[in-house]
C-alpha cells in the first residue's frame, strides 16, 4: 500500500557505521546516576522524592502538568541530592541523584499494565515515561492525543537512523524485530490508525529483511508495512519521512497530525511495546558508543542518568584525549563541555572525537547555491542566515524561518564552511522573542 | 581537558572554495595548451602576467581593507586566466595588467570581494578594455603556421557579418582562425567543461538554454547554426563565465531564465547590431537581473511559510 515518494535536498555524509555489527551489552550498574528531570520538550518535572529516599528501579522520581513525560529512578539505592544544577549540555534543570546499592532491585510495586479505551491506552504510555528516542524527547502520550476534529491516518515509523556513527536503532531493530512489529500492532489497534508503515534506509537491508520476514510470520501484513527509503541525510527527519512514505506534506507552523500522521522512532514503539509486556517504564536506553578515542566502539545499554565518563570507561576507556565530545551524531548532536554529563532519555550516542573534531574555518560566501539544493525543507538558508546576522525580522518572517529543522545539510553542503544552521538559530531565537514581543505589545495597545 | 563546544554539524564537506577555484583553473590548462600552440609563446606568458596582477591586486587590496587575504582562494586567478582567454595573443603586457587590475580592483573588490560583485570581474575587465584601448583589441593574430603567419586576420565572426566567411567547422573547432587567445578552440574549452561538470562544481542548467538559444535564433534568421556555436565567444561564455556562482542565480529555474536572457541577447547584438559579437554583453546585462531572478525564483518552502507579520 505505501510507495516510495521523492524528497528534496539533502547531503551524503559518510556514513562510519562501524559499530553495526555490536550487539548491545548491558554495563554494570553504576554507583551514581543523575537524572535531570526535563529530558523532554515541555516543562520540567517536578521532584516527587527528597534526600535520603530509597527509590527502586522504575520509582517515579518526577512528575508534572501539561506536557510533561513522568521520570523513574534508574537504579536502586538513596537519594543524595535533588538540587537544580547546570549541566554540560548548557541546560539548567533539577536533578535528581541517587547513590546505587548496587542490587538494582525492580520496584516491587510495577504491574502490567492493562487498558480497554483509546484513553487509558495513552494514559498508559504516559506512564510508561517514553519520549521520541530519535532525539527529538516529545512526549510520545501527548502525540497521541489528536486533537478535536483531526485524526491519523497514518503511523509512521523511524527507522532510518540517517545520522552517522549512530547503531542504536538498528541493533534494537535486529534484536527485537518481534517487539517492534508487536508495539506497532498494538499501537494502530488501540489508536484506531488504519495502518502503520515503517521506513528504514536501503543501508540497513538486514533489518528491512528482518522485519518483513517477521511481519509474515506475525501474519500483520494488512497493518503494517516496512519501507526501504534510499539512504540520504535527514532522510529520517519527521517532515522528511513523512513525505518519502506518504507524499504528504506537514503545513507550516503545524505537526505531523495535521499531515494526518503519527511519527514515532522505532525504538519508541519498542519500549512502549516492552512497558505493556513487563510493565518496566523507561529507564534504560541504548547508546551507540564511538569515535577514535574510545576503546571498545559498541552499542551498550545504559541505566538514564549514568556519567558519560563510566559510560565511556565501560566502554573500554579512552585510547586518547578526545578533543569533542557529542551526545547524539555528528549532524544534529550537542558538544558537551565535560564529560560529567548525564545520559539523558533522548541520547542516543556518545562520539568522542580526535581527528574529527577540529572543523575547517570558514571563509567568505560565494553564493553557489549548494546550500539552497541540499535545503530537504526547499528552504533559502543562505538568505537565512544573512537575515538572522542582521536582524531583519520581516525577511525572516518572509523566508519561513520557523520552517527550519536546524538539521544541518546547509553547512554540510558549504564550500565555505559557513557555519549557516548556527546562524539560522540564533534567528529563530531572535523571531521567537521578537514576534512575542509584538504580540504583546499589540495586545497592550489594543 | 578543554573540549571544544560549538554547535552542530560537527561533520562537514569535503569541498571547499579553494578545491572549485583550483578545478576552474585546471579546466581551463588545455585551452591555455591550445592558444600556445596557435598562437606561440606569447600566449602562455599573457596568462601569467594577468595571473600575477591579479594576486598582487587582491592581496594589496585585502591589506587596505584590512581583512584576511582571500588571494589564496584562487579565485582571482580564475579571473585572471578567463581575462586573459579574451585577449589578442599579442596584446601588450600593460594592457592586459591594466584590464585585471580593472577587474580585480573595481569589479570584485570594491563592491565587497568574493562572493559580493555584482558583474563577473573578467568580463567586465574584457568590455572595460574594448573601450578604452578599440584598436589594441579590435585586431587578432592569426595561428602561427597559416599562410597569414604573423598577420593579423579578421575573426570568423567579423567575416561573417561582412560575408567573407569561408572556413571549415574543423578549423572552428580546433581554433585554427584568428581570435582571442583562449576563445577559439572549442575542443579543449568543452574537455575544460565537461572535467567542471565531472567534478560537480558547473551544471549545464545555464550553460545549455545559453547554447540552445543561440542556436535556435540563428536557425530563425537564417544564420549558419554549427558556425554560430562554434565561433566567437559563445563557448567561452556560456562554458564559464554563465556557469559563475556569484554573479548568476543560485535556483535551477532561476540559472534557465539567466542562460535564456544571455542567449537572446547574444543573437540579438549578434544579427542585428553594429558590433559582431555580444556574448561578453548579454552576460554583464544578465548579471545586473540575477537578484531580480533571484527573487522571483526563490525556492517555496516545503509545507508553506505561516506568517507572523503580514
Amino acid at each position: 500500500m505505501f510507495s516510495l515518494h521523492k524528497t528534496k535536498g539533502g547531503v551524503h555524509p559518510p556514513q562510519h557505521k562501524d559499530t553495526r555489527d555490536c550487539p548491545v551489552v548491558y554495563v554494570q550498574p553504576p554507583k551514581q546516576v543523575r537524572i535531570p528531570l526535563n529530558m523532554h520538550i515541555g516543562a520540567p518535572c517536578t521532584p516527587c522524592v527528597s534526600v535520603g529516599d530509597h527509590v527502586y528501579v522504575g520509582t517515579l522520581i518526577g512528575d508534572g502538568t501539561g506536557l510533561c513525560a513522568p521520570i523513574h529512578a534508574s537504579i536502586s539505592g538513596t537519594v543524595t541530592s535533588v538540587a537544580t544544577e547546570e549541566l554540560p549540555t548548557g541546560q539548567t534543570a533539577p536533578v535528581v541523584e541517587i547513590e546505587g546499592d548496587g542490587k538494582m532491585e525492580q520496584d516491587p510495586n510495577i504491574t502490567k499494565p492493562t487498558y480497554t479505551t483509546k484513553e487509558e491506552f495513552i494514559d498508559c504510555v504516559r506512564a510508561s515515561g517514553v519520549v521520541g528516542l530519535g532525539g527529538a524527547s516529545f512526549p510520545t502520550w501527548f502525540k497521541m492525543k489528536a486533537p478535536e476534529g483531526k485524526k491519523f491516518d497514518y503511523l509512521v515509523v523511524n527507522g532510518m537512523e540517517c545520522e552517522p556513527f549512530i547503531t542504536s536503532d538498528f541493533r534494537q531493530m535486529m534484536e527485537h524485530a518481534g517487539r517492534v512489529i508487536d508495539g506497532c500492532t498494538r499501537i494502530v489497534e488501540a489508536l484506531d490508525i488504519p495502518s502503520a508503515v515503517i521506513g528504514i534506509e536501503d543501508n540497513k537491508p538486514e533489518a528491512v529483511e528482518l522485519l518483513n520476514k517477521t511481519i509474515a510470520e506475525k501474519g500483520v501484513g494488512d497493518k503494517v508495512e516496512v519501507l526501504a527509503v534510499p539512504t540520504k541525510y535527514p532522510a529520517g527527519g519527521e517532515k522528511v519521512l513523512i513525505m518519502a512514505t506518504t507524499g504528504r506534506a506537514v503545513p507550516a507552523g503545524g505537526l505531523p497530525v495535521d499531515a494526518g500522521c503519527l511519527v514515532m522512532n522505532v525504538t519508541s514503539v519498542s519500549r512502549v511495546e516492552e512497558y505493556f509486556r513487563y510493565g518496566e517504564p523507561l529507564v534504560r536506553k541504548t547508546i551507540t558508543v564511538a569515535g577514535d578515542c574510545v576503546g571498545k566502539p559498541g552499542n551498550y545499554r545504559v541505566p538514564i542518568g549514568m556519567n558519560v565518563r563510566d559510560v565511556i570507561e565501560e566502554a573500554g576507556g579512552l585510547t586518547k584525549e578526545p578533543k569533542k565530545v557529542l551526545m547524539g551524531g555528528p549532524m544534529m548532536g550537542r558538544a558537551i563541555s565535560s564529560l560529567d554529563c548525564p545520559v539523558l532519555k533522548a541520547n542516543n550516542a556518545i562520539l568522542c572525537w580526535d581527528d574529527l573534531a577540529v572543523l575547517p574555518e570558514q571563509s567568505p560566501c560565494i553564493k553557489c547555491g549548494r546550500c539552497v539544493r541540499a535545503c530537504p525543507l526547499s528552504l533559502d538558508p543562505c538568505g537565512l542566515a544573512v537575515a538572522s546576522n542582521n536582524h531583519d525580522l520581516v525577511k525572516l518572517d518572509e523566508l519561513g524561518v520557523m520552517n527550519c529543522m536546524d538539521c544541518g545539510s546547509c553547512a554540510y553542503a558549504c564550500p565555505a564552511h559557513r557555519r549557516i544552521n548556527n546562524a539560522i538559530r540564533n534567528g529563530k531565537a531572535f523571531y521567537r522573542t521578537e514576534t512575542r514581543r509584538l504580540a504583546e505589545e499589540a495586545k497592550g495597545g489594543n | 581537558m578543554g573540549l571544544i563546544v560549538e554547535g552542530s554539524p560537527h561533520f562537514m564537506g569535503k569541498d571547499s572554495t579553494q578545491k572549485i577555484m583550483g578545478c576552474v583553473c585546471i579546466a581551463l590548462v588545455p585551452t591555455v595548451i591550445a592558444a600556445t600552440v596557435l598562437y606561440g609563446l606569447g600566449a602562455p606568458i599573457l596568462v601569467l602576467a594577468c595571473i600575477a596582477t591579479a594576486l598582487v591586486c587582491e592581496h594589496l587590496c585585502c591589506l587596505i581593507q584590512r581583512r584576511p587575504s582571500t588571494a589564496d582562494d584562487f579565485s582571482c586567478v580564475v579571473t585572471a586566466m578567463l581575462l586573459a582567454m579574451t585577449l589578442p595573443a599579442d596584446c601588450p603586457f600593460w594592457i592586459a595588467a591594466l584590464g585585471t587590475a580593472f577587474a580585480i580592483v573595481v569589479v570584485k573588490m570594491l563592491f565587497g570581494g568574493i562572493g559580493c560583485n555584482v558583474f563577473n570581474p573578467a568580463v567586465a575587465g574584457r568590455v572595460f578594455l574594448m573601450v578604452a584601448f578599440p584598436s589594441a583589441l579590435g585586431s587578432y593574430p592569426a595561428p602561427e603556421g597559416t599562410p597569414l603567419d604573423a598577420i593579423t586576420g579578421a575573426t570568423p565572426l567579423a567575416e561573417m557579418s561582412a560575408g567573407t566567411f569561408n572556413q571549415s567547422y574543423l578549423d572552428l573547432l580546433l581554433g585554427n582562425h584568428a581570435g582571442a587567445l583562449g576563445e577559439t578552440c572549442i575542443i579543449t574549452l568543452l574537455i575544460g567543461y565537461v572535467f567542471l561538470l565531472v567534478m560537480k562544481v558547473v551544471d549545464g542548467w545555464a550553460t545549455l538554454p545559453f547554447i540552445g538559444v543561440v542556436a535556435l535564433m540563428s536557425l530563425i534568421t537564417g544564420n549558419d547554426v554549427a558556425a554560430q556555436l562554434l565561433s566567437g565567444g559563445l563557448a567561452l561564455g556560456a562554458f564559464f563565465m554563465a556557469t559563475d556562482y556569484t554573479t548568476t542565480p543560485t535556483t535551477q529555474t532561476g540559472k534557465v531564465v539567466f542562460g535564456v536572457g544571455c542567449g537572446l541577447i547574444t543573437s540579438l547584438v549578434r544579427f542585428f547590431a553594429s558590433a559582431p559579437e555580444g556574448v561578453a554583453y548579454s552576460i554583464l546585462f544578465m548579471n545586473m537581473l540575477v537578484p531580480l531572478i533571484d527573487k522571483f525564483f526563490a525556492p517555496k518552502p516545503e509545507g508553506g511559510v505561516k506568517r507572523a507579520l503580514v
